[in-house]
């Protein structure tokens, strides 16, 4: 065992390594590992073979890293040093678990070492560990009570265990040390302050967090919040006229905040709708020139008084041409009488305005200049494509273009109308047609490139993003490396609909990749906050995390992700995925022997060419990477380059979609999707409580949902056939089943939920699938259900339409393409724009023959 | 970014070396014309090295005392917590079914089994609700 102490002069050197290490001052570090190593006594020695290693890793040399880290730690495996450096790197590595054991041998051999401690306690918090992290900061105190840092953290690890008694113990202690004098501002103590109210208000001790405030209001740097949170309290503690007068002052600062009006509301509590109405009056005759005192009162009156209000404030803001007005009254348009209203002021608005230049007849005065009639129009348009009149619409929308050719909005809104009716490749002609007025503006060009991919028009989409990515990388990778998910989640689901599943998978991974990152971004935070004292900005910072993956882009890679690795196990591709089913029958031998051969051959070519490609993207990566900065870290290594061929070829699909939706049932358990999509992966794994489970959670969400009823039914049908499971299995099986379907046979189950849902389209698709699902002989009678169009049924409309398509092509109704056709045309004279509709030129080319998969061949526009 | 720890820091050392000046460290290099950057400079010196702060005051001793007591608390009732469950009896058949069918952890699947009295009926329902 070579020696592991070292002499003065090397002792020394060594500080020096360390010292460095802490200032990244990394070249002169690895100069004094030199100088150690190259004596022949002190060439083994552990501690400096492993700071060598780790100081090689933040110069982005990885393997050599590990390699003397691993030697320095065999030489001197009782060295707390070494344990402590293997675990910095398996943290850097981002493998949490291996550096926490790394950490706690290094605490065996040194049980009191502060920076252990604390690199453990920032392990601990990252994971959430919080019982683990409260432990840590208690011994992290013991050993410096006098250092800021160990009375905040402690007190954070009790706040986010929720108990509060203790944080605000520490905190006020902490605070007393501060001894700030109460003349002086300082930004950290003011930051303190908030945070300690802030668990006040968390804890629910209104009145002490009141006296809080008002004793250090003076000290407090966000005057702005203090008198916010006085609102709220003098709201909470019932002291209503204080209240008020605290939020007159807030209006009086800032009008437009909705927040302070509601506020206002509650802390006046007037009975009647004059006296709420003067009060609008009086503000807005203070603030003349805010909206919000005007467009509150709509939301709170009917009739009459409505329409006198609604036309005083639809002159102003027309006259004026204010774009976003449509915009800022959509939230009205619930209300059928407030929609009429509407309407007729504004038809007549535009009647009168043609002929004679004001907004009605019986006018005089200043006449309103061309521009008025435009925004007219404008909204117009905007108002009927709500409704779904889009004939109506587009005559508005052509109207304004033809007078004003120049306007950007007016393109975008044309693009919109088809969009909702379901043209996407007319509505993405004229989002092109919209953007090329202004090429500077990234807005448009953004939404250009949303609506070609919303049209499959992927190239096109990549092109137009293209003009605003860096050179040098292609617009998807420089995509990808911004993190734009609204771009890869729009490519997902245009992959999803050509069928492309790899180049989908991989958007997929990306998305997930984004989110891992940014989950992992928050390390270095835990000590950088606590040490600039924003410990609210730092909490919050925390429970965001927490609910990452709550969030709409993750939820859609998820689901996707779901649906194509389930299409993926019902429908494995092979290697020879490509050759089309022949038909020998109808084939003699030489032909089909010519045959053979020649696709063969096409299967070498496309082989070749995929080398091709594979060879030419890593050339590329080889330059990007020569590109790069040598400063610049490494990504660490787990980031396997994501293949398309590979990941739709994966061995355990099922396998890989639990990986996406386990995040789905911590955090977005109130969306219905997640049970049912969980409910498919565990009906293909033949997971019968976790079945049992998927669809208890979403019966409790809506027990009247369509696709759940379709579960329910495949549920029980296959609960029946399994006549060997488990007696425990089958006792919980029947047990809760019981709650759901309450002694009915299928079949009647099926027959109440048509009867009870006789006029929604989408629940009669369901319950016809599972008719003919049950009983294979009353194909008619199934088809003729989901194909009703009469007046009784509501929601006919573009996508529920589609959906019947669908099932009629898929085989949810068995064989049935004279029925397909008829619906079609039936479709098409309802809604004679859709292109969905539209009768295909060539019908070999019709979506039924597409290769690879049978089932749910998404047409066009799934979420409009 | 590269997560960073620090080592026990010892004071100054003796030995005397021409050391090359490196561009990060204390001494900022003069301000070059602002390209549009993603910010990568400055998140990098969020992790630059920072002595901790101290506090001024000296009776820091009630405070602790007072730490001292709840800590000690909450230590016990943990433990009769755990001695409580700890009591109850389980088949290892059941474990092993729930382990399977719910597809979970063998720690999530004792404590179930061990909070619904070792009754596996029980725990599968509280499990699928």
């Amino acid at each position: 065992m070579p020696n592991t102490q070292l002499p003065p002069k090397e002792s020394n050197l060594f500080k020096r390594i360390l010292k460095c290490y802490e200032q990244k001052q990394y070249k002169n570090g690895l100069k004094f590992c030199k100088m150690i190593l190259s004596n022949p006594k002190f060439a083994e020695h552990g501690e400096t073979l492993a700071m060598k290693g780790l100081t090689l890793n933040c110069l982005g040399k990885k393997e050599e890293a590990y390699e003397f880290v691993r030697k320095g730690l065999r030489n001197d495996v009782k060295s707390h040093v070494c344990w402590h450096v293997y675990g910095l790197l398996q943290r850097s590595d981002k493998k949490y678990d291996e550096a926490i054991k790394c950490y706690r041998n290094a605490l065996k051999l040194d049980k009191d070492n502060l920076q252990i401690l604390r690199d453990l306690s920032l392990l601990q918090i990252q994971m959430r560990d919080l019982e683990g992290y409260r432990e840590t900061r208690y011994q992290l105190l013991q050993l410096r009570p006098t250092q800021r840092a160990s009375w905040i953290g402690y007190a954070i690890a009790y706040h986010l265990l929720k108990d509060y008694d203790m944080a605000l113990k520490l905190l006020e202690e902490f605070r007393q040390t501060q001894q700030i004098p109460t003349n002086k501002i300082d930004y950290e103590y003011s930051e303190l302050i908030l945070y300690q109210n802030q668990v006040m208000r968390e804890a629910d001790l209104f009145q002490e967090s009141l006296e809080h405030i008002e004793t250090y209001e003076k000290q407090i740097c966000d005057k702005l919040l203090v008198e916010e949170i006085k609102g709220e309290i003098l709201l909470k503690l019932g002291r209503l006229k204080e209240a008020s007068e605290v939020f007159k002052n807030l209006i009086d600062r800032n009008a437009e905040n909705w927040c302070y009006y509601e506020g206002l509301e509650k802390a006046l509590q007037l009975s009647t709708l004059e006296e709420r109405l003067q009060i609008y009056e009086e503000i807005s005759k203070q603030h003349p020139r805010a909206v919000s005192p005007r467009r509150l009162p709509l939301n709170l009156v009917p009739g009459e008084k409505f329409r006198e209000l609604m036309d005083k404030f639809l002159r102003v803001n027309f006259s004026k041409g204010c774009p976003p007005l449509f915009t800022t009254l959509k939230s009205l348009y619930y209300n059928t009488e407030k929609v009429s209203i509407i309407q007729e002021l504004v038809t007549n608005y535009e009647a009168s305005l043609k002929t004679c230049d004001f907004f009605s007849p019986y006018e005089n005065g200043e006449k309103e200049p061309p521009t008025t009639l435009l925004w007219v129009q404008y909204f117009l348009a905007q108002h009927f494509d709500k409704l779904g009149q889009y004939s109506l619409a587009l005559d508005y929308i052509n109207a304004a273009i033809a007078s004003t050719p120049t306007l950007i909005e007016l393109f975008y809104m044309k693009a919109k109308i088809y969009k909702h009716i379901g043209n996407l490749k007319e509505a993405a002609k004229w989002m092109d047609e919209a953007q090329s007025l202004d090429t500077a503006d990234r807005f448009i060009n953004s939404k250009c490139a949303k609506y070609m991919l919303r049209a499959n028009m992927i190239k096109e989409a990549e092109e137009m993003c293209s003009k605003f990515t860096r050179e040098g990388t292609s617009a998807m990778e420089n995509l990808n490396e911004m993190q734009c998910m609204w771009f890869q989640t729009e490519c997902i689901s245009a992959y999803q609909r050509l069928g492309r599943y790899g180049d989908a998978l991989k958007k997929c991974h990306e998305v997930e990749r984004h989110f891992f990152e940014i989950t992992d971004d928050q390390f270095d935070f835990h000590t950088y906050c606590m040490r600039k004292m924003t410990l609210r900005a730092y909490v919050d910072l925390l429970r965001l995390e927490d609910i990452l993956r709550r969030h709409v882009f993750y939820f859609k890679a998820a689901r996707s992700a779901i649906e194509i690795y389930l299409k993926l196990f019902d429908n494995p591709l092979t290697n020879e995925s490509k050759q089309q089913e022949i038909n020998s029958e109808n084939v003699s031998a030489k032909e089909l022997k010519k045959m053979l051969s020649k696709q063969r051959r096409a299967q070498k070519k496309a082989k070749l060419e995929e080398e091709r490609k594979h060879s030419e993207r890593e050339r590329q990566q080889k330059n990007q990477k020569k590109k790069r900065d040598d400063e610049e870290e490494e990504a660490s290594g787990l980031k396997e380059e994501l293949i398309p061929e590979k990941l739709e070829r994966v061995e355990n699909p099922l396998e890989e979609a639990i990986k996406f939706l386990i995040p789905l049932k911590n955090l977005v358990a109130d969306n219905i999707d997640t049970h049912l999509l969980a409910f498919e992966i565990y009906f293909r794994k033949g997971k019968f409580l976790l079945m049992l489970q998927s669809v208890k959670r979403a019966f409790a969400i809506n027990s009247n949902n369509p696709w759940l009823h379709e579960c329910l039914i495949r549920f029980s049908k296959s609960v029946s056939k399994h006549s060997n499971l488990p007696d425990i299995v089958s006792k919980v099986l029947s047990q809760e089943m019981q709650k759901i379907f309450v002694n009915k046979d299928l079949e009647s189950f099926n027959e109440d939920f048509l009867t009870r849902n006789a006029t929604s389209l989408q629940h009669l698709l369901s319950g016809a699938k599972m008719m003919y699902f049950l009983d294979k002989s009353r194909q008619e009678k199934a088809i003729a259900i989901a194909t009703r169009l009469d007046e009784t049924v509501k929601d006919k409309n573009v996508k529920t339409l589609i959906k019947v398509t669908e099932a009629l092509l898929d085989g949810s109704f068995g064989n049935c393409s004279s029925q397909y056709e008829e619906y079609r045309m039936a479709c098409h004279n309802l809604l004679p724009f859709t292109s969905a509709f539209l009768p295909s030129v060539n019908e070999v080319d019709s979506p039924s023959t597409a290769l690879n998969h049978t089932a749910n061949y998404d047409v066009l526009a799934n979420e409009i | 970014l590269l997560r960073r720890g620090g080592i026990d820091m010892a004071t100054e050392g003796d030995v005397e070396l021409e050391l090359e000046t490196e561009t990060s460290g204390p001494e900022r290099p003069p301000e070059k014309p602002r390209k549009h950057d993603s910010g990568a400079a400055d998140l990098e010196r969020v992790t630059d090295y920072a002595e901790e702060k101290e506090i001024q005051s000296s009776n820091l001793e009630t405070a602790m005392s007072v730490i001292g007591d709840r800590r000690s608390r909450e230590q016990k009732a943990k433990q009769e917590r755990e001695k409580e469950l700890a009591k109850v009896t389980i088949k290892k058949e059941d474990l092993e079914l729930i382990m399977t069918e719910m597809e979970i952890s063998r720690a999530a699947a004792e404590r179930s089994l061990r909070e619904h009295m070792g009754n596996v009926v029980e725990a599968l329902i509280a499990l699928t609700n």
